[in-house]
């Protein structure tokens, strides 16, 4: 279903995915889903999992961003299986140099 | 002549003395004595002396005969050899003329063809500098800002743009989604309020139950309670109030939540924007640096190549300009031939010479023996015509380009 955010935790990492289309439509379930993730203080490894996102906006970009303040020096984030159209958007954005990609 | 021949003609010639000679001895044998002998002898003397004389006018006149034959001819001979020297004179001057005509011919077109073949290839080098400039100009982009770049620094530029306008992109949307953040938190603060005010709405409800419970029991008490009915009446009026204020304020509320909506639409339209015009206008970008690569590549390889072509044709042209180097050696050969020339017209001068000197008489034994002078003089140009002659053969043997030292 399109605007699902899933989230799966396994000890000290948690995953997050977007299903469809991740815009601005989604933007308060991403939130209370990492928000959640946060109070875990076990928290090490954070993984956005792009496998079901078929879509990003410049809003998607924009909540990464906040997130990637949001936890500041407690986690790692890893942005993962990204498609080609996604991995040209995130590099032209230069995310490679803020967020590990794989 | 032969011995016998010779023999012949002396008994030819002294038949009568031989014949008498014969007779007065065969009248001695007979008849020997001093007288006969001595007459005898001398009628032979006398007829060996006339018969000799005899043969001595005959020759006299033979050779006579043959001197005049001897200067008919040779002055016949004089006379051809005379015209025969006028006409090689003639004719070698003409062979001069000719000669010479070839050298000026050759000289002229040689000289042409080098200054053309030189006109060629200088002609092939400015084609080549044309090209070059050509190819320069092909690499530049108009002016931009009134400065000339090239591809690349334009591609740098775009890119350069590029960036910023994505940055600008990701910086609107952080902070209209920062935003969103905020109006979010605003709007659960709001509802708290509202809450809150469900809360006064039963506090006020119960306030107005009570009052009325007040105003009934006041009513029981008669006159005593009338006072106590004024209270309840009042705390019912304060109660109503009390609601006005809330209806108020959850209005005030349910307005500003509006105005909160009306944000969050318009931070929504700020913080969404398609990507894919910064992908295609990145991915022009680089196609367009990919081709200029090819371009440059291709026009480079095609310089290189009017460039070696113009090599060719300058290697071309020195061998034409070397191979046209032959006007030294033909001017040699031409020089021998003139020589030949020249040594031709000495040989007839010396016959004529010859010739006019024994006409005029001469006073010198030498001139006038000319025949040996003549046959000296020929050994004379033989040996000139063999040494010019080995000249001539080394001439052929030398390669293009070598010139003989005088």
């Amino acid at each position: 279903m399109t605007g699902q955010v899933v989230v799966s935790s396994q000890g000290s990492m948690v995953t997050i995915s977007v299903h469809g289309r991740f815009d601005f439509n989604v933007h308060k379930e991403f939130r209370d889903a990492y928000e959640t993730a946060l109070k875990n203080d076990q928290l090490e490894n954070f993984v956005i999992d792009f496998q079901p996102t078929e879509y990003i906006d410049s809003s998607a970009l924009g909540m990464l961003l906040i997130l990637r303040e949001r936890i500041g020096s407690k986690a790692r984030i890893k942005l993962t299986r990204c498609n080609k159209e996604i991995r040209s958007t995130l590099d032209i954005s230069n995310f490679n140099k803020l967020f590990d990609i794989q | 002549m032969s011995k016998s021949l010779i023999g012949n003609r002396f008994f030819a010639q002294h038949t009568w003395a031989i014949a008498l000679g014969l007779a007065a001895l065969g009248v001695e044998i007979f008849y020997p004595s001093l007288m006969t002998g001595v007459v005898g002898l001398l009628v032979v003397s006398a007829a060996w002396a006339f018969s000799s004389a005899h043969v001595v006018r005959q020759k006299e006149a033979q050779e006579a005969v043959r001197q005049a034959e001897v200067s008919n001819t040779a002055n016949a001979c004089e006379l051809t050899l005379s015209e025969i020297s006028v006409e090689v004179d003639q004719q070698l001057d003409l062979a001069r003329n000719e000669l010479g005509q070839i050298h000026a011919l050759l000289r002229q077109a040689i000289r042409s063809l080098t200054e053309s073949f030189t006109g060629v290839e200088s002609s092939a080098r400015g084609e080549t500098e044309i090209v070059k400039s050509l190819l320069e100009t092909i690499s530049e982009t108009a002016s931009i800002d009134g400065q000339r770049t090239n591809f690349k620094s334009f591609s740098d530029e775009t890119t350069t743009i590029l960036n910023f306008m994505v940055t600008s992109i990701l910086d609107v949307s952080k902070g209209s989604m920062e935003l969103v953040h905020s109006l979010d938190d605003m709007l659960t603060q709001t509802s708290a309020v509202g809450a809150m005010l469900n809360d006064i709405k039963e506090i006020t409800d119960q306030t107005n139950l009570l009052a009325l419970n007040a105003a009934i029991e006041a009513a029981r008490a008669g006159d005593a309670g009338r006072g106590f009915a004024v209270v309840a009446d009042e705390v019912r009026k304060l109660s109503r109030k009390t609601s006005q204020f809330s209806e108020q304020i959850r209005k005030q509320m349910t307005d500003t939540q509006k105005s909160m909506s009306e944000a969050s639409a318009i931070a929504q339209a700020m913080a969404t924007k398609d990507m894919n015009i910064a992908l295609n206008s990145k991915k022009k970008v680089d196609d367009m640096m990919v081709e200029v690569a090819v371009m440059n590549r291709t026009m480079s390889a095609k310089l290189a190549q009017v460039e070696g072509i113009t090599e060719d044709i300058g290697v071309q042209v020195s061998k034409a300009v070397t191979n046209l180097q032959f006007e030294d050696m033909v001017t040699q050969v031409i020089a021998h031939i003139n020589q030949r020339i020249d040594s031709l017209g000495m040989l007839v001068k010396v016959l004529d010479s010859g010739v006019r000197s024994k006409q005029t008489g001469c006073a010198d034994d030498i001139a006038c023996d000319w025949l040996p002078h003549l046959q000296q003089l020929l050994a004379e140009a033989r040996t000139a015509f063999e040494q010019s002659e080995k000249k001539a053969v080394s001439q052929k043997n030398l390669a293009v380009g070598d010139v003989e030292l005088f």
